[in-house]
């Protein structure tokens, strides 16, 4: 009875053990697995637009008309390529497998499945300031 | 007497005595030797952080700069290409079967021959370069449990550039591929001196073509990716890019571990590689029409 007592112990000793190295590992994964948000990158667009101006850079397209300034990723959500404007058909198109979106990041066609990010545009202040910045 | 010589038996015969004779795998690292040697070259003028201009610099800029890289970028396709023909000719060939777990080990070199070729094309920087790389990561991120791991061991283009495609490709490959080939590359010793003509031939061929480049420009709106990587890009449009990416290749090489057996699987294994490989030309050949 004392041996079988023992013995219980004994397991129930390494059970515990192990349950609270199960219990160490959650806040590891839930460490490790965190990934930062990136620190907002302020990217500036030193030019003057007029109405209709399309503007590419490597990671956004900035559109100006009449009403507002926007940008939008150029980065296709379907696989990560870059994405190109059509002037001829008004639409930002991927090269690598002809996603196609509307300049507001609408999805119209392709194998992507989710709209273009948008990013907020601020036209630049100060007397001889020209241009907008682009919170990425 | 011509019209025996090229009779379709003839030719049959020919190409089969072409196949079974020829030292394919001596060819295949005596390109490699080349590749290696015009690598170490183009290393001592190659930025990874300014991949594009790096490239287009050794293209225009750099004397002798575009070919050396001409030199590298044929001589490794060829080391490939040979390689593949060596392993046909291994199998249609009399020769001895290894036993499965060595030719396991020896078959992993392929896939990793393939991405270093792959991240040479990467680190291009152009267009296509830059695409393909972009599209491997987001494959590789499609992985469940692993995919965030393995990106990070192999590309993470988004986060660090070159940085690691570079490591990989001039290091990182290259080692694993000779751990995976060194029980088989040991027993042979193979000198450049026997093979002069045909390093005579890679050298003139880079010489007089240029290896491929495509600048980014703002009106295109098709890039073909590289060859052997067409038909996955193909696929990629009608399936989730863990299915073609990831289980569409991975069966292929899972065939090739089961080539060599002499079990009705082997044959099996031959037939579903065979079938495959003509699936994924017709397909690289739509993505061509394109």
């Amino acid at each position: 009875m004392t041996e079988q007592r023992r013995i219980f112990l004994r397991n129930g000793w390494d059970w515990i053990r192990l349950a609270a190295t199960a219990a160490l590992c959650y806040p590891l994964f839930r460490f490790v697995k965190f990934k930062v948000p990136k620190k907002p990158r302020l990217v500036k667009v030193e030019k003057l637009m007029k109405v209709g101006d399309v503007h590419l850079d490597q990671e956004f397209v900035l559109f100006h008309d009449k009403s507002a300034t926007w940008a939008v990723s150029r980065i296709c959500t379907h696989l990560g390529c870059r994405l190109n404007f059509s002037e001829k058909e008004h639409l930002l198109i991927c090269p690598c497998h002809q996603s196609k979106f509307t300049t507001r990041g609408v999805r119209v066609s392709g194998p992507a499945e989710r709209n273009l990010p948008l990013f907020a545009v601020e036209k630049m202040s100060g007397e001889n300031a020209k241009g907008f910045i682009v919170s990425l | 007497m011509p019209r025996v010589l090229l009779s379709p038996c003839n030719v049959r015969l020919t190409m089969k005595r072409l196949l079974l004779e020829s030292k394919w795998g001596a060819m295949s690292l005596v390109a490699l030797y080349i590749s290696i040697l015009s690598g170490v070259v183009l290393a001592l003028q190659y930025d990874e952080v300014h991949p594009f201009y790096s490239a287009a610099s050794l293209d225009l800029l750099i004397p002798f700069g575009s070919f050396w890289r001409s030199l590298h970028f044929y001589s490794s396709q060829l080391f490939f290409l040979i390689a593949v023909v060596h392993l046909v000719a291994i199998l249609y060939g009399p020769g001895d079967r290894l036993a499965l777990g060595k030719w396991l080990w020896l078959i992993a070199g392929m896939p990793v021959a393939l991405l270093l070729l792959f991240t040479g094309y990467v680190l291009r920087g152009d267009a296509t370069g830059e695409s393909a790389g972009l599209i491997a990561e987001n494959i590789c991120l499609s992985i469940p449990v692993i995919g965030t791991m393995l990106n990070s061991l192999l590309f993470a283009v988004a986060e660090e550039g070159m940085k690691r495609v570079y490591a990989n490709h001039i290091v990182g490959l290259g080692v694993l591929w000779i751990i995976f080939t060194w029980d088989h590359l040991r027993r042979y010793r193979v000198t450049v001196n026997q093979h002069g003509w045909f390093v005579l031939g890679i050298i003139a061929f880079s010489l007089v073509f240029s290896a491929p480049m495509e600048p980014m420009q703002m009106g295109v709106f098709h890039i073909a990716g590289p060859w052997f990587f067409l038909g996955l890009q193909e696929l990629l449009r009608y399936m989730q890019p863990f299915v073609a990416g990831v289980l569409v290749p991975l069966v292929f090489m899972v065939s090739l571990g089961f080539l060599q057996t002499n079990h009705a699987w082997g044959r099996s294994a031959r037939f579903f590689a065979g079938a495959w490989l003509i699936l994924y030309g017709c397909i690289t050949l739509v993505a061509l029409g394109r």
